[in-house]
């Protein structure tokens, strides 16, 4: 399991940004299909903010009051943003890409499903709502992006297994 | 363009359900008020396209955010109900044939940014207002082009189904079953043009196929075994799944049937059954989204959908198959009492949220930082 930070203060990133990666027998195909060495370090095209990986670093939801702001907080306290059609939280279906700290601010960058999907004001809200709930947090920014396209892929085997995954 | 200038456009819609409502009442031939206006021969076009038309394209201009994509439900709605007030000539259907035109680029903007097989299938259903549009125009009667209204909602609430598919992983062989299910609906409306009764026929071994798919398939067959709002959406789209079912089997049984009761239950089992089914389903979600309002379910969400499939079983089976018209007068009050109860139960829910959420507010205020609900659970 690969858990991959960005330098605080890099150009272009707000401080704190972190990105969680997929689990690394994905991380391998994905990078073999890139033609780049098994240890070479990439951020794969999709689903950048895997939850899979985030399990194993979340913060015990004892602590959620006093713990940090940190990336690893706010993508546990989205866990309680729930698809309302499919019963399964945005984390878990890969829509959260990124998430942004800076200070006591917080942007989510995220997608949809497609781009005729006009739930985007909906989830927004959702998001809002359940992040304003923590003290630790300031304002909430939600930047929807298409690129890159969301794909079935980015879900979590739990998401999978709630929806009936087929094949 | 913000909540306050989409709710205008949500009012038109709502305005085109009333008086379609109104003029399904005339249609039942109960005697209320109206009966020498349009609203009773019009009461097709205006719960097809002034009110679900106004609503699907004001989601559609929500979702791709461009102001240009207001132009189609604020045309849909005006067209519509221009006709039916009786504006001279071509000014309701061409309104109608802009905004169809307008839901098309959109979709070809779509297409553009994200080439995927669904935002297709909606195109073709966009396609299809189109060209119930143009049929108007060119001067024929609503039984002419309802086909082509059907079809402009079935593609557009399959087309969405097809997306969700993949969330299942439902590719290969299944999706194609789907795919090709599509498209005998799309060549049965395409016939239905030069040939009504063998389009109707032939679109309604599409909506058969398409109803035993979704029955077998669809995502809210597993949901159905969720909780609060996820379960109600699944009950309510397994549900107009059914419908859409019958639906099929009508069309394919009875082809172009014009004026009787066969012809009664091939559109409401459609129309009520299984698109106000959808309609139902999606609010809780919609109406937040378009609106930006909270609508928290509950439990009596289910008290609408029942008496939706209750009043449409005694419509027709007790009217339209054993020919009692009392039983299809009540069965048709209890359609339209079935949609008022849901807007009145919808309202009420976001009335209730926003006393709820300002009572929240003003807690908040009294205290220093305040502790949440999600942590205090």
């Amino acid at each position: 399991m690969v858990v991959s930070k960005h330098r605080p203060g890099a150009a272009g990133d707000p401080i704190g940004r972190v990105r969680l990666t997929r689990p690394a027998e994905r991380d391998e195909r994905v990078s073999q299909e890139a033609g780049e060495g098994h240890n070479g370090v990439r951020f794969l095209d999709t689903c950048h903010f895997h939850s899979q990986a985030v399990k194993i670093t979340s913060v015990d939801p004892t602590e959620l009051l006093t713990a940090p702001l940190t990336p690893e907080l706010v993508n546990e306290l989205l866990v309680e943003v729930i698809d309302p059609e499919l019963g399964v939280n945005i984390v878990d279906l890969g829509l959260v890409y990124d998430l942004k700290i800076d200070g006591t601010d917080v942007e989510v960058v995220m997608t949809l499903t497609t781009q005729g999907c006009p739930l985007g004001g909906f989830i927004e809200d959702e998001i809002i709502d359940t992040l304003a709930q923590a003290p630790q947090i300031g304002r909430v920014k939600v930047t929807l992006v298409w690129e890159p396209p969301w794909d079935p892929e980015c879900m979590t085997d739990a998401a999978r297994e709630e929806l009936g995954w087929v094949s | 363009m913000g909540v306050v200038r989409r709710a205008p456009l949500v009012a038109l819609g709502a305005t085109a359900l009333f008086a379609g409502l109104w003029g399904g009442l005339l249609r039942l031939g109960l005697s209320v008020p109206g009966a020498s206006g349009h609203l009773g021969e019009l009461h097709g076009p205006l719960m097809t396209l002034g009110f679900l038309g106004t609503l699907i394209s004001l989601e559609r201009a929500v979702a791709l955010g461009r102001s240009w994509g207001y132009a189609a439900p604020l045309a849909a709605g005006v067209g519509t109900l221009a006709a039916a007030a009786g504006a001279p000539g071509a000014f309701g259907p061409a309104l109608l044939a802009f905004a169809a035109a307008v839901l098309l680029v959109e979709h070809a903007l779509i297409d553009r940014l994200q080439r995927t097989a669904h935002n297709g299938v909606m195109a073709l259903g966009a396609l299809a207002w189109l060209a119930a549009a143009v049929l108007w125009l060119a001067g024929d009667d609503t039984v002419r082009f309802v086909p082509l209204l059907a079809g402009f909602l079935v593609l557009t609430i399959v087309g969405e189904r097809l997306e969700l598919s993949r969330l299942r992983g439902l590719g290969g062989a299944r999706r194609e079953a789907l795919l090709a299910a599509i498209a005998l609906l799309g060549g049965g409306l395409a016939l239905s043009v030069p040939s009504e009764d063998a389009g109707m026929r032939l679109a309604g071994v599409g909506l058969l196929a398409q109803a035993a798919w979704l029955v077998r398939y669809d995502i809210a067959r597993r949901t159905v075994h969720g909780r609060g709002v996820t379960r109600f959406m699944a009950v309510a789209l397994l549900s107009g799944y059914f419908w859409l079912g019958v639906a099929g089997v009508l069309w394919l049984l009875h082809g172009l049937s014009t004026g009787g009761f066969a012809y009664d239950a091939q559109l409401h089992a459609l129309f009520l059954g299984f698109v106000m089914s959808m309609v139902f389903a999606h609010a809780p979600v919609i109406v937040p989204a378009v609106l930006r309002v909270r609508l928290p379910f509950h439990p009596r969400f289910y008290a609408h959908l029942a008496l939706l499939h209750l009043s449409l079983a005694l419509r027709v089976i007790g009217g339209d198959w054993a020919g009692n018209l009392r039983l299809w007068q009540w069965g048709g009050v209890g359609g339209e009492a079935a949609i008022l109860l849901f807007l009145v139960v919808t309202a009420t829910a976001v009335a209730r949220s926003r006393r709820r959420r300002a009572a929240v507010a003003q807690a908040t205020r009294s205290r220093t930082r305040g502790k949440s609900t999600l942590f205090s659970s």
